[in-house]
């Protein structure tokens, strides 16, 4: 089993940084509650556990994920409206040892899955989205990127 | 006491007019591309919720509604109306609708945690600002109340049992047969 390691650990090196940024984010948003008070409930911010991450494929793999509508069957991390309950949640997809219990957990299997679950697990209720091979790529970055075991 | 009233009064005042600054402004990020916070979806979706369920409170399903007699003619409808945004199982949406923003869910998580009138509900009158029409001048209720017992056996119905019913009953139906046959009134 081989994940993309460069990938992986670009993605991991990105992540302490943009921690630290969302901490002083969170404490600078308490200092102005009274100011907030207006708009928070309007305010269209990013989720704050969602920091805007590292390469350009994780980033387009997060646009991916909302376009595609993925959310609505799973929950995924980092992701604003994403919690639906009809698949598995992808929140420890990074550590997880096989795909729907089928496939090794790599890089090309993961985007393999998702842009045509159905060639490799035919009448699984997961649909053919018509996600193209180079999009699945990027959301598979994102999910490895996201989530426990990232 | 005075003061006190005087503040709660200024901090109304000043309360509505930042909102309606806000709302002019044209600040907030309305494509259907955006994320909003998690605040406003939680918010958004108990909104929906308390609102689709005291309503359904007063619809009451017709005798013996899910005992099956109506899945095949619900089967055709859902079909015609209603898989182009919602998928089926094993089967995607349309492509436009993946676009959407709310994405319409897929009914099997719907049926399992609502009752079929909440669903009855939501077929009649649709969700406002979230892109779920209202069927009620296309279907009549009657039809309303097959495709709610379709809707029912999803949670119970595999890929490929969707499949084979989908394969006897020929190929989907055309909306737009279905609605003069049906309401269009
Ligand atoms: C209509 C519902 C639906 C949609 C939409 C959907 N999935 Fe799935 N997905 C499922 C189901 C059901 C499974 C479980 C399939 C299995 O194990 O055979 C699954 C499994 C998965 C898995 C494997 C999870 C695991 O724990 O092994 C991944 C990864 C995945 N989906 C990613 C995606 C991505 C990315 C998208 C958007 C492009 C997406 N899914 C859209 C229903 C959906
Ligand atoms: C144009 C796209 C579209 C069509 C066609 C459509 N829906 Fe919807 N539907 C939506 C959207 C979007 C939502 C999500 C609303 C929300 O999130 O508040 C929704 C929500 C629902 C819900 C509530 C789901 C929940 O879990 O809260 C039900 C029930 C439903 N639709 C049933 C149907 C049925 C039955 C049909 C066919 C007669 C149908 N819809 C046709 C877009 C559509």
């Amino acid at each position: 089993m081989r994940i993309e390691p460069a990938l992986r650990s670009a993605a991991r090196a990105e992540r302490g940084p943009e921690r630290r940024l969302t901490r002083s984010a969170t404490m600078l948003r308490r200092r102005l509650v009274p100011l907030a008070l207006l708009a928070p409930l309007l305010a269209a911010c990013e989720d704050a556990r969602a920091p805007d991450l590292d390469t350009d494929a994780v980033r387009e793999g997060r646009a991916a994920i909302r376009l595609y509508g993925c959310g609505s069957c799973h929950a995924i991390p980092g992701i604003g409206r994403a919690d639906g309950r009809v698949g598995p949640p992808l929140t420890h997809v990074a550590r997880q040892s096989y795909i729907a219990g089928r496939l090794p957990n790599t890089l090309p299997n993961l985007a393999a899955w998702i842009a045509d679950p159905d060639a490799l697990d035919p009448g699984t209720a997961m649909p053919d989205l018509g996600v193209p091979p180079r999009t699945a790529a990027a959301i598979a970055a994102y999910l490895y990127a996201q989530g426990e075991g990232a | 006491m005075r003061n006190a009233l005087l503040g709660i009064l200024v901090a109304a005042l000043v309360g509505t007019l930042g909102a309606v600054a806000f709302l002019y402004s044209g600040l907030y990020p309305i494509g259907a591309t955006t994320q909003h916070s998690r605040v406003v979806y939680a918010a958004v979706e108990v909104l929906v919720r308390r609102a689709v369920a005291r309503s359904a409170s007063a619809v009451t399903p017709p005798d013996a509604f899910d005992d099956g007699s109506r899945v095949e003619e619900g089967l055709s409808l859902y079909r015609g109306w209603c898989a182009q945004c919602h998928g089926a199982p094993g089967v995607a949406p349309a492509p436009f609708a993946t676009g959407m923003n709310p994405t319409p869910p897929p009914l099997v998580q719907t049926a399992r945690e609502r009752s079929p009138a909440e669903i009855w509900w939501v077929i009649d009158n649709g969700i406002a600002m979230a892109g779920m029409p209202s069927f009620r001048f296309k279907l009549t209720e009657e039809e309303m109340w097959a495709v709610t017992a379709f809707v029912e056996t999803l949670p119970a119905l595999s890929p490929a049992a969707y499949a084979a019913m989908v394969e006897a009953s020929g190929p989907a139906p055309e909306p737009s047969a279905q609605a003069e046959r049906g309401g269009g009134t």
